[in-house]
This record gives C-alpha cells, sequence and structure tokens, in this order.
C-alpha cells in the first residue's frame, strides 16, 4: 500500500482515501522497549476502550513496527514520539491522562499523529477479536444471515403497520 | 463464451458494466443486435464476495485517483478519493443498497416547478414521467421491487422499527419498507434475503438486484454478448464524417486494442463518462465529442447527504439485516415553504462498526468518540438523500499535468454547493433529531458524508442540442451513433436514488437503438 494513499498532508482522512495498512506486523525493534511503551500508550488513549485488553492495541504497534522498516517512516515515528515528550515537558509516558491528551492535541495535526491515528483506526476497528465488546457481530452469511437470529427482535417500540 | 472480431463493425460497443451499461446491452442482445461491452474492472462472482467492510471495500472500490475541489466536504476530508463508487463487472450495482423508487413527475420539470434558481443551472427534462412510466414499471419487473407487480415487501427490521415508530410520532404518514430490488422470495433464479446485513460489500445471497448476476448471464445466454473484463478505454474514435467507429482501450494483459463498433453506448458512471469524452478530442471534435454545447462535464449532482445517529438506551441491533431498510416520503415533495426548492427522503441506514468508525468523525478521536462507538449496538441511523441544485461550475474536468496509469489525464471533480442544499440539510437535521428522539433516542451524532456515489448530470439531456449533451433517449446531439447510457444523462438530480431510473431510461433507449438499427437510421 502506497504511503500517499492514507498520508494526504495534515488533512483528515476518510474511508474514501483510506485502504487498510498492510504492515508485517512485527515487535521490538527497530524501537526502543521506551518507545514501544509510548506508541502502545499513545494508540490507547487515541481510542480508548476500557474494556479491551492490550493484546489489539499490541497488534497496531505491531503494524506500526513493521511500517518502520521504511527509514522514512521511522524517523517520522521516533521524532513524533520525541516531539511528545517536548509538548509534555518530560516523560509523556509518564503524565496523568488529561496531561497526555493535552500533549497529543498539540501534535494532532501532524503526519505523525495521523499515521498513528490511521493505523489504529483500520487496525483496530478492522480486527474482528474487539467486535464482540461492541455488540457488533460481523459476518453473518456463514451463519445464515439474521433472518433467525434476531434481524426483528427489537421489542420497546410498536410493529410498524407499513 | 462468444466473442466477436474486433474488426467487426456490426456491433453495439458498450463501455461499462453497471446498472446503465449492462441493461442496455441485455436489452439489445435479446433482440439479437450483438454486443461488446469493455468493463474496466475484474469480474467477481458471488462466492467472491466479503462479509467484511473493510476487505470489501478494498476489493471492489474503484480506486484510481481522482481529485475533489471546491468547498464540497470530500475536498477536504478525501481530497483524492472523492467518490465511493464500484470497479467490476456489475458496477455499482454491486454495492448499491438496493432502494428504487421512482422520480416524480414534477421532478422531471424542476425549472418549471421551482423557478429560476439563482446561481443554480436547473432544466426541465426533455422527457416526461408518463413517457417514463411504462419503463418505469418494467424496469421494477426487471429488478424485483418489493411493492410493485405483486411482490412481498420485506419483514420489517430493526433499524425500520425505529425509523417508522420515529417518524409516525412526529406526524410523518409516508413510511414505507417497501421498494427494495432486493428478493423477499426466490425469484427470477435469485434467491431470498436472509437479512446478512452486508448489501453494500456485495451481496452473497444474490438477493439484491445487481447486473453482475442478472442482465449479464442473461446477455451472455443469448449468445449476443461479448463482456470483457479489465479493459480500460482510452478514447472513442471517429469517421471522416463524426460518426463513432470504434474504441481504443487497454485489455487486461496491457495491451491496447481497438473494437470497431456501429453504436457507441458510454456508461461508465458520472465521472468516467465525461472523461471519456473529454479524452476523445480530435481535430473534428477539439473540446470533446458531443460537447459543441459545452456541457459535457458540467451540472455533476450527487444528492445532498448526512447522516445522524441516534443512542438509545435499549439495543437496536441495526447492522442485522437490509442496510437502508425503510424510507420516509413526506419530505420528498417540492414545498418551498420549508426554504429550499426540491426534496428529500429520509432513509434509514446502518454502518458495521468498522466503516462507523471510519466515517463516524473523520478526524474523531478520544473519550467522547470512543464512547459513541462503545454505544454501537444502542444507535440507529437515519440517512439524507436529497435533491442538491445543478450548477455549470461543477463537474469533471482534465488535471493539465497528472496522469494516471493507462496514460490519462487524471479527473477533478469540483463542487461549489448551492446555499438550497445548505438549506436542505440543515431541515433535515432538525426533521432527524426529532424522528430520532421521539423513538426514543437520548443523544444524537451527526455525521458529515464526504464521499459521493450518487454521480449523476454530466452529460445533461435537454431538447436543445446548445442546451445539453443528449436528447431524451440519450442520443448525443452531436454524434448520432454515440449514446450515453447511465445517470450522466440526468438533467438534473431529483430526490430519489438513481438506479431505477437509470435502470428505465437504459431500457428505453435499447428500444430505440433497436428501432434506429431497423430503420437504418443507425
Amino acid at each position: 500500500m502506497k504511503r500517499r494513499t492514507f498520508l494526504a498532508g495534515s488533512s483528515v482522512l476518510t474511508i474514501a482515501t483510506l485502504a487498510l495498512p498492510q504492515y508485517p506486523v512485527r515487535a521490538g525493534e527497530p524501537f526502543t522497549d521506551a518507545q514501544s511503551a509510548a506508541l502502545l500508550r499513545m494508540v490507547k488513549d487515541i481510542f480508548p476502550h476500557d474494556a479491551l485488553s492490550d493484546e489489539p492495541y499490541q497488534a497496531v504497534v505491531g503494524q506500526l513496527t513493521g511500517a518502520a522498516a521504511d527509514p522514512n517512516m521511522l524517523a517520522m515515528l521516533r521524532d513524533g514520539l520525541t516531539a511528545l515528550d517536548a509538548a509534555a515537558e518530560g516523560a509523556w509516558i509518564d503524565r496523568g491522562e488529561a496531561d497526555r491528551i493535552t500533549a497529543l492535541k498539540t501534535v494532532e495535526s501532524t503526519p505523525f499523529f495521523i499515521t498513528v491515528r490511521v493505523t489504529s483506526l483500520f487496525g483496530l476497528y478492522g480486527n474482528p477479536a474487539i467486535w464482540p465488546a461492541f455488540g457488533y457481530e460481523g459476518a453473518s452469511y456463514e451463519q445464515g444471515g439474521y433472518l433467525f437470529r434476531g434481524f426483528d427482535d427489537l421489542d420497546w417500540l410498536p410493529e410498524p403497520l407499513s | 463464451m462468444t466473442q466477436f472480431d474486433k474488426t467487426d463493425n456490426s456491433v453495439v460497443v458498450v463501455i461499462g458494466s453497471g446498472a446503465g451499461g449492462a441493461t442496455v446491452a441485455h436489452e439489445l442482445c435479446e433482440k439479437g443486435i450483438k454486443v461488446v461491452v469493455l468493463e474496466a474492472g475484474p469480474r467477481f462472482t458471488i462466492d467472491d464476495f466479503h462479509n467484511n467492510e473493510l476487505a470489501a471495500y478494498q476489493q471492489l472500490t474503484w480506486a484510481d485517483k481522482r481529485y475533489a475541489t471546491g468547498d464540497w466536504p470530500a475536498a477536504t476530508l478525501a481530497p483524492e478519493g472523492p467518490n465511493w463508487i464500484v470497479k467490476a463487472v456489475g458496477g455499482s450495482t454491486v454495492h448499491w443498497n438496493g432502494l428504487s423508487f421512482r422520480a416524480q413527475p414534477h421532478e422531471f420539470k424542476p425549472l418549471t416547478t421551482y423557478g429560476e434558481v439563482e446561481g443554480a443551472s436547473l432544466a426541465d427534462w426533455p422527457v416526461t414521467y408518463d413517457e417514463l412510466d411504462p419503463y418505469y414499471s418494467r424496469a421494477e419487473d426487471k429488478m424485483g421491487v418489493t411493492g410493485t407487480h405483486g411482490i412481498q415487501r420485506h419483514p420489517a427490521n430493526n433499524n425500520y422499527k425505529v425509523l417508522y415508530n420515529g417518524a409516525q410520532r412526529i406526524g410523518y404518514t409516508q413510511i414505507s419498507n417497501a421498494r427494495q430490488a432486493i428478493n423477499s422470495e426466490f425469484r427470477d433464479g435469485r434467491g431470498a434475503c436472509i437479512q446478512l446485513g452486508f448489501c453494500n460489500q456485495g451481496c452473497k445471497m444474490g438477493a439484491k438486484w445487481s447486473t453482475l448476476y442478472s442482465e449479464i448471464p442473461k446477455a451472455e445466454e443469448t449468445g449476443n454478448l461479448d463482456l470483457r473484463s479489465g479493459c480500460m478505454v482510452l478514447r472513442v474514435e471517429h469517421d471522416k464524417a463524426g460518426n463513432a467507429s470504434g474504441v481504443v482501450y487497454v485489455d487486461a494483459e496491457g495491451v491496447e486494442q481497438r473494437q470497431s463498433a456501429r453504436v457507441v453506448c458510454v456508461a461508465g458512471n458520472a465521472i468516467e463518462t465525461p472523461r471519456l469524452l473529454l479524452n476523445s478530442n480530435s481535430s473534428l471534435f477539439p473540446d470533446g465529442m458531443a460537447n459543441s454545447s459545452g456541457e459535457v462535464g458540467r451540472n455533476y449532482v450527487r444528492h445532498v447527504g448526512a447522516i445522524v445517529f441516534g443512542e438509545f438506551d435499549k439495543p437496536v441491533n441495526m447492522h442485522r439485516g437490509i442496510t437502508v431498510p425503510g424510507t420516509v416520503f413526506d419530505e420528498a415533495k417540492f414545498d418551498p415553504t420549508r426554504g429550499f426548492a426540491g426534496g428529500y427522503l429520509i432513509e434509514a441506514v446502518s454502518l458495521g462498526l468498522t466503516n462507523l468508525a471510519v466515517v463516524g468523525d473523520a478526524a474523531g478521536w478520544g473519550r467522547d468518540y470512543t464512547g459513541f462507538l462503545e454505544k454501537y449496538d444502542h444507535l440507529a441511523g437515519v440517512l439524507l438523500n436529497g435533491e442538491d441544485m445543478p450548477r455549470s461550475q461543477n463537474g469533471v474536468s482534465l488535471h493539465d499535468t497528472e496522469r494516471d496509469q493507462y496514460g490519462l489525464p487524471v479527473p477533478i471533480i469540483h463542487v461549489e454547493e448551492h446555499d438550497n442544499d445548505h438549506a436542505m440539510s440543515a431541515h433535515f437535521k432538525i426533521q432527524a433529531e426529532a424522528l430520532l428522539g421521539a423513538a426514543g433516542s437520548t443523544k444524537n451524532h451527526h455525521v458529515v458524508t464526504a464521499a459521493a456515489t450518487h454521480n449523476m448530470g454530466t452529460c445533461r439531456m435537454s431538447a436543445a442540442a446548445d442546451k445539453g449533451v443528449v436528447n431524451s433517449f440519450g442520443r448525443t446531439h452531436d454524434v448520432k451513433n454515440l449514446f450515453i447510457s447511465d445517470g450522466s444523462q440526468f438533467t438534473t438530480a431529483t430526490a430519489e436514488n438513481p438506479t431505477l431510473t437509470i435502470v428505465a431510461l437504459a431500457i428505453r433507449q435499447a428500444d430505440h437503438i433497436a428501432a434506429e438499427m431497423s430503420a437504418k437510421n443507425l
């Protein structure tokens, strides 16, 4: 997947411009443990869901780590984390949630933030493992659709007459 | 499979295999006319479809580069991908919702009905509702539209129950879950809907009408169709007299080919159709083929759109079943006391979690946004589909320098929204909030829709040759054997989803082409 398809400058992006980033999932290198931890914290702060374990968020960090095989991407992510620490006037990851969010808002229009956000968006919400926590049931064809599995089970409103 | 010789100049060449192209091709094949369909995308089968929003999006979407300019949301939210349409055999009938309302009689005379609207290029269609009426009926029968021809409606799904009750409680009376080109029972060789909830990802039951598994295989059975997928047309060529003589295309192996033609029908969707005409310029047609009026690529319309999601205390599970399961028609009327011309439909709509996260807020993050997403199974959605004002400056033009993978200039889609569109959108938001609130919503979430899927108007119909590109049969004023067979020929948008009208016009056009061929006028 070409990077320009999800990195249109500082513009916000929609499904029409986006394709799922298909990075190889890697762990560790080229990031330090501290950098990997900061990326995980950032992904969780961008899309916080208290009911989810770290696992789906770690998968996104793995995608970012895979993407960092590209030296330009690696430099952008490393520089972005450095800028985040600068915005937090210290180690960003050690700040409380409110302070972390304040720091993230100062970088939210940068390619760094947009890259992490978009990778998280598709990596997280495209991951079927998280869907049950939202009540989204996903693929239905193999189970015969919803015709006999609750397509009309809403019972707190009267039945339509037309 | 039938194959016609590339030098065979007795064939009708149809460019595009969506609602317009495949319908005109099938109708001609049934009349014994030889047809070559050139489709830019690949040919999938129902088994290839995914019950997965991301996988389907990647599989089906026309992703070639396009630029959006102007002040419409796409210019900032989707500047390099402003249109969500399909590049595959079947075109956008693979991902459409199936909603099949007829346009209303007065919507064929918008200039007469609404009067001059400053800053808009309104015009009456050169065809009337009464003339189209029998073709609408044939289209409804062909597509299997529920509530017509004795075809049963679907049972109400959860999302429709919310729409229905909310609408009724605020006084709306024209609420229906009919008019779906989705089989409620086995019909015409296609299975019945089992409420999969993936209408937009390619219907794995084949219950929703699509030319991919209806018009195209039927046309192939006649022995008169030569369908070539993976073939991108570069230009239409003409003879010394200015008649279309053939088309040049790149085949699936990347080899340039030429197919001779007796008649050429262009149906590439309202972006690619004018683009092809503009790219087919020559010394005889310096501004592009069939463009003596200067109207090719202008008057682009795509419907005023917006979505509102309501949050409810009790579960809705909107994802279970038909994606657009019902409609409120009360606001589709002409009523200038609302402060705008034209009307709109309110349609129930669902999104899967992935698409909701992506489009719910194009820049959304943080606890406010994730809190909304966590309400997923307690959400119900309503969609605005309204008539937008045509404007001469809105449309498709060619990039000066940038070329795509075929060497063709990249298209630029420019839209400057009319105040009428904004007034309509504002009215809808108030009505949608009231409707959802009446059904019990505790909070409403507004979504800006960036990508356009209903593309229309860029080769508009007109009676006068200097006011539009085609006549009432979709035949270009300038080139007698060149036809436009898709939504490009719409003079104006109307409030209704466009596919049924595209199919009705295509059936009528095929009758006209066959009659003109018999009379040796083509």
